[in-house]
């Protein structure tokens, strides 16, 4: 086992990674950008190294400061979290000339999977149903042709990543330039590659993928699916397992089908097979994320497997803790995304320090958060501040703890989508689990929050007639609301 | 008793309020209703509030006159209204803000030319997402305030631009 490993991320993946790292008597190395440095996992690690400016190519995703970092500190492994270089096969490749070992699949296996085309490529040859699309980027003289034959609308996805950054929806051909242009920029600034694919756009369909563990030693099994139809802008924003969707047999077909695909990709470690569910229940295969995923929480809940231990035990070299017939779903897991975000706003990024925070402690409920009480939000990264998961015996049950946590997940300073979860939450077709990824859009396109009413005002007055605060102000000057200032004065 | 009248301004709107505070007993006067307000300090930034009979825990934070309360699962901003200068015309349907603070990575417009209703004006990327801002009517674009690179605030004025009547 190693003695120490280096966190190549930031905010709650590696907070979550370092507690990990820990309760293995592993020693860990935080790593952070300048705007990062009131971040806790900076305070959490045993060592923390800065790596640079905010800027994320001068720091979380610069492949040779991080290797210095790992070698100055004598980290033996690094851990890549998810996002940023997590599904970078050079990175991988350079962690491993360098003598340190990539917590994450091989660099071919990245290679064979994280692009989209060549993934779809290797399912289609197994007999995994695709959807019908382009199986390599697209040029720009060709994208026209090639979106009439697929069939308008299309979707356009970044080859290079997921996440929803390069994604877009063409209805019209007179569209396509525009959206593919924009697609290219936003792909290249989130994955460092322009790449475009094109597929036929599935309406209405459910998100489901399929959890894989794997070792070095040729065992795969798979830990039965998530579903993350709960989406804004391609954004997950809730996710649960299991799915509503899904019975045993489907289950035990996505399940194959992805450890089919995992075999014939000599894939190692943890990763993803996602899969799209259409209302007549046919699935298609969509991609493979090389990594852990932000929702793996809801998974360990009801499998009771640590995913970030086994795959830190998978890089060592041990063989599988578990086998196929151990894997049994117990209960229900639904999660949270919490983000700085303001969801009157066309869900704006909001940032500037936390004033102050409550996190919920609650029974079934556990809080994987990035933040703390005086840290400065920084602008340039994810929006994510932390995932609230409840588990219960049932749907109902974890559903109903989840929204009593949020109730009291408290968050004073930048804006978050707490209110609006929680009315997602509530929402009858979202309780039935009758959902459909366009259903954010549909039911919550206008969403406002609900109006303060007169106690609320009273409270407000209250306060603001003390003539000086019982509460000492914080050293926060410098947090600044950007739609405060909106209504505030005319801006230069 | 001491008592007191401002107005207060809760996230977009401003309300005018009369507060009589004695001891920590407060009346809270908002147009014809008047609300009973008991506070009691429990820890930093939490209260115990007992409004017109109900019981509420309150969490508050104040920065730069500002307060960040949250009541009841919810929060609000609020901040005394100072002389009308919170109170600005609605922005009008011709200046095309910026919806977020974010980096203009691009600009497609030049002054004097006229754009349609949705044309896009500039991308916007925060977050690592970008956002197009289109032409909310067709108009002529008067200025250009920021070049691909800048940083802006939300709300910063990037294209100037006046709108043209319906037609040619």
């Amino acid at each position: 086992m190693f003695r120490k490993v280096l966190v190549a991320n930031r905010g709650e993946i590696a907070v979550r990674v370092i507690r990990a790292l820990r309760e293995l008597g592993i020693q860990s190395v935080a790593v952070y950008s300048e705007v990062d440095a009131t971040s806790p996992h900076v305070w959490l690690a045993d060592e923390a190294v800065p790596i640079g400016p905010a800027e994320p190519l001068e720091s979380y995703l610069n492949i040779g400061r991080l290797i210095e970092a790992a070698h100055r500190t004598g980290a033996e492994a690094i851990h890549p979290g998810y996002g940023f270089l997590a599904e970078n096969a050079a990175f991988a490749r350079a962690c491993v000339s360098s003598g340190i070992v990539f917590i994450g699949p091989p660099p071919e296996a990245i290679e064979r999977l994280g692009d989209k085309a060549q993934a779809r490529g290797l399912a289609a040859s197994l007999g995994v149903p695709t959807v019908p699309g382009t199986d390599r980027p697209v040029e720009d003289t060709e994208a026209l042709e090639l979106a009439h034959r697929i069939g308008f609308p299309v979707l356009l996805k970044a080859a290079g990543g997921g996440g929803g950054k390069g994604m877009r929806v063409v209805h019209r051909p007179t569209d396509l330039p525009q959206a593919l242009s924009s697609a290219r920029r936003e792909a290249y600034a989130a994955f460092g590659s322009n790449a475009i694919l094109l597929e036929r756009y599935i309406p209405r369909p459910r998100h489901v993928e399929v959890q894989i563990l794997a070792d070095a030693h040729g065992h795969v099994v798979h830990l039965g699916e998530r579903e993350c139809t709960i989406q804004r802008r391609y954004q997950k924003v809730i996710e649960e397992a299991p799915s509503v969707a899904v019975d045993d047999g489907l289950r035990t077909r996505l399940g194959e089908a992805a450890v089919r695909i995992a075999r014939a990709a000599g894939y190692v470690n943890a990763g993803t097979v996602e899969f799209l569910l259409d209302p007549q229940g046919h699935f298609y295969f969509l991609e493979v994320n090389t990594r852990l995923q932000v929702e793996h929480p809801v998974t360990e809940l009801v499998t009771g497997v640590d995913l970030v231990q086994a795959q830190v035990r998978i890089a060592a070299g041990e063989p599988l803790r578990i086998r196929q017939e151990d894997v049994r779903l117990r209960g229900h897991a639904v999660e949270a995304r919490v983000y700085a975000e303001d969801p009157e706003r066309e869900f704006a990024p909001s940032a500037g320090r936390i004033l102050g925070l409550w996190e919920p402690h609650l029974p079934g409920v556990r809080v994987d958060s990035g933040i703390q009480a005086g840290q400065q939000i920084p602008l340039h990264y994810d929006p994510i501040l932390a995932k609230v998961i409840a588990w219960g015996p049932d749907r109902p049950s974890a559903l109903a703890r989840l929204h009593e946590a949020l109730d009291a997940y408290v968050v004073l300073g930048p804006r978050t989508n707490l209110s609006f979860l929680r009315d997602v939450l509530s929402h009858p077709a979202f309780l039935a689990g009758e959902v459909s990824t366009e259903f954010l859009h549909e039911a919550f396109g206008g969403w406002h929050r609900r109006p303060p009413g007169p106690e609320v005002v009273a409270i407000a007055a209250a306060l603001l007639s003390q003539p000086t605060p019982t509460v000492p102000t914080p050293p926060a000057a410098d947090f600044v609301d950007p739609w405060d200032r909106l209504g505030g004065r005319r801006l230069p | 008793m001491r008592v007191e009248r401002f107005g207060l301004r809760i996230g977009d709107e401003v309300v005018d309020v009369e507060v009589a505070a004695e001891a920590d007993q407060i009346r809270v006067r908002i147009q014809d209703r008047e609300v009973d307000v008991h506070m009691t300090p429990l820890a930093e930034g939490v209260y115990g509030v007992t409004c017109d009979g109900r019981r509420l825990l309150v969490r508050a934070a104040c920065t730069g006159g500002t307060w960040h309360l949250h009541v009841g699962g919810e929060v609000y901003v609020v901040a005394r209204e100072t002389g009308g200068v919170f109170r600005e015309r609605p922005v009008a349907s011709g200046d095309v803000r910026a919806p977020m603070p974010g980096m203009v990575t691009r600009v497609f417009v030049r002054p004097d030319q006229v754009v349609e209703e949705g044309d896009p004006l500039y991308v916007l990327e925060a977050m690592k997402m970008e956002t197009v801002v289109t032409a909310p009517a067709r108009s002529r674009i008067l200025r250009v305030r920021a070049e691909p690179g800048a940083q802006v605030e939300g709300g910063a004025l990037v294209v100037e631009l006046e709108p043209l009547d319906g037609g040619s």
